[in-house]
């Protein structure tokens, strides 16, 4: 009789999953949704359309401009572009997607002027000196036979 | 066939009723369950959605003598079912004829005995195994359903339907009536006597290797199937008399609600195996209908 009263009980409650088409508009905190280029800050670098398994993102260059596209019909979502993302210019929404019926429907094509690559500057350069500093020193010393501290300590004074 | 007879065929209760109630019938089994289950359920027309696109979807094709038999047993179901339920007396007129009830329990064994043979002609080893299961099914309740239905048969001492569709207060009647909606899970492959579909087991049994239109035929047989199954208990159950309408919504809803107690049961039980199904009909429901026919003839003795 037990599953009686469950099946009461659910009867009671009412359903726990969402209806379609767009009822419910909740996303988990760090859902994965559309990518967002941010296209003042864009480099047209193509990191993006490099890493992306699935050609979703692909970046055409003429010139001194490019155009870059998201179809997210080919998206699985998985992050990578985002990671790839030097000037870190892509985000992704944290909102459900909208539904489609027509494959790239919502394709979206993004013209722009292609930016010069920022190179590092002085003081950024000193600090990749300091880290190249440290990391030589550092592969001195491991370049040293480690001899145990006990036995350091009983050897006789070198001369 | 006359006018009247024309009417039941291919209006009420048959093919313009039969099929939609068909679908209404699969929807309100889907949706109940689901809200028993706390999942949202299909909407209404959701069971008419699936034949539209079965119907038109393009499919691997068959050559031979295999493929026109594998179209052919879906077609016979749908049509032995209307048959079926073109007999049914929803408005008694006195239309029937004397051995219409022999009539309706073959045509209601047809679909099953299809499902059987499809399941062979198949080539699967799915469907071998679902359509074994499903003779073996049929072997167990079909002792039970035809027992009953001769037990409601002997209260009246006829097996015309229009005669038998007016209940009485001889026990055997209504103890063959508990017998035939027993046989109904059985018969319609629900939970827990679904092992012929078991879809965690053998994917859909005799189905597996249906697909487009020949499929949504089988579902639109299964549609008919629950409006034939419940609507010969509805029948039995419903006082006769009176205006044809009220009667006709009543039949609806009575069939209706044995539809929701049926998905009660279906989602209240998990699958027997088949040496249970096989125990429960020839154990447990065997002893009421053999309870039902003594009793009819009991009655219809001492009277």
């Amino acid at each position: 009789m037990n599953v009686l009263r469950l099946i009461l009980n659910n009867l009671r409650r009412g359903p726990v999953s969402f209806p379609l088409p767009h009822k419910h508009q909740c996303t988990s905190e760090e859902y994965r949704g559309l990518i967002e280029n941010d296209a003042e800050r864009c480099i047209g670098c193509g990191a993006c359309a490099y890493a992306c398994p699935t050609a979703a993102i692909e970046v055409k260059r003429a010139g001194d401009t490019y155009s870059w596209s998201y179809d997210p019909g080919k998206c699985t979502f998985c992050g990578a572009c985002i990671v790839r993302c030097k000037p870190a210019t892509l985000t992704m929404e944290s909102k459900l997607p909208p539904l489609y019926s027509v494959q790239g429907e919502l394709k979206q094509v993004l013209e722009m002027v292609r930016k010069k690559v920022v190179r590092p500057t002085a003081p950024a350069a000193a600090k990749l000196d300091v880290v190249a500093n440290a990391t030589a020193a550092s592969a001195t010393a491991l370049s040293q036979p480690v001899v145990p501290a006990t036995q350091a300590e009983n050897a006789p004074p070198s001369a | 066939m006359n006018l009247t007879g024309m009417i039941h065929l291919f209006l009420f209760p048959g093919m313009l009723f039969a099929i939609p109630a068909g679908w209404f019938f699969v929807w309100g089994e889907h949706k109940a369950v689901a809200r028993m289950q706390r999942r949202i359920g299909p909407p209404l027309l959701q069971p008419f959605y699936d034949f539209v696109k079965l119907t038109g979807k393009s499919t691997p094709s068959r050559h031979g003598i295999e493929a026109d038999l594998l179209r052919l047993y879906p077609a016979i179901s749908v049509l032995s079912l209307i048959g079926a339920i073109a007999l049914l007396p929803v408005i008694p007129d006195g239309r029937g004829f004397s051995g219409d009830g022999i009539l309706m329990v073959a045509l209601l064994e047809l679909p099953s005995v299809c499902f059987i043979l499809a399941g062979f002609t198949s080539g699967s080893i799915f469907g071998e195994i679902g359509a074994i299961r499903e003779a073996v099914l049929s072997v167990a309740n079909n002792l039970v359903f035809l027992l009953a239905i001769v037990s409601v048969a002997v209260t009246k001492g006829t097996f015309s339907l229009s005669e038998l569709a007016a209940p009485t207060w001889n026990p055997g009647h209504w103890i063959g009536v508990l017998g035939i909606l027993l046989c109904i899970p059985a018969k319609l492959r629900l939970n827990p006597f679904s092992s012929a579909s078991a879809e965690q087991e053998i994917y859909s049994g005799p189905l597996t290797e249906y697909a487009g239109a020949a499929l949504g035929m089988w579902n639109l047989a299964h549609g008919l199937e629950w409006v034939a199954l419940t609507g010969l208990v509805t029948v039995l159950v419903l006082p006769v008399g009176g205006p044809w309408w009220p009667h006709a919504i009543l039949f609806v809803a009575v069939s209706f609600a044995e539809v929701l107690l049926l998905s009660a049961i279906s989602a209240a039980t998990a699958r027997f195996t088949l040496k249970r199904s096989i125990r429960f009909y020839w154990e447990w429901a065997a002893v009421l209908a053999v309870l039902a026919i003594t009793s009819s003839m009991y009655m219809r003795f001492r009277s």
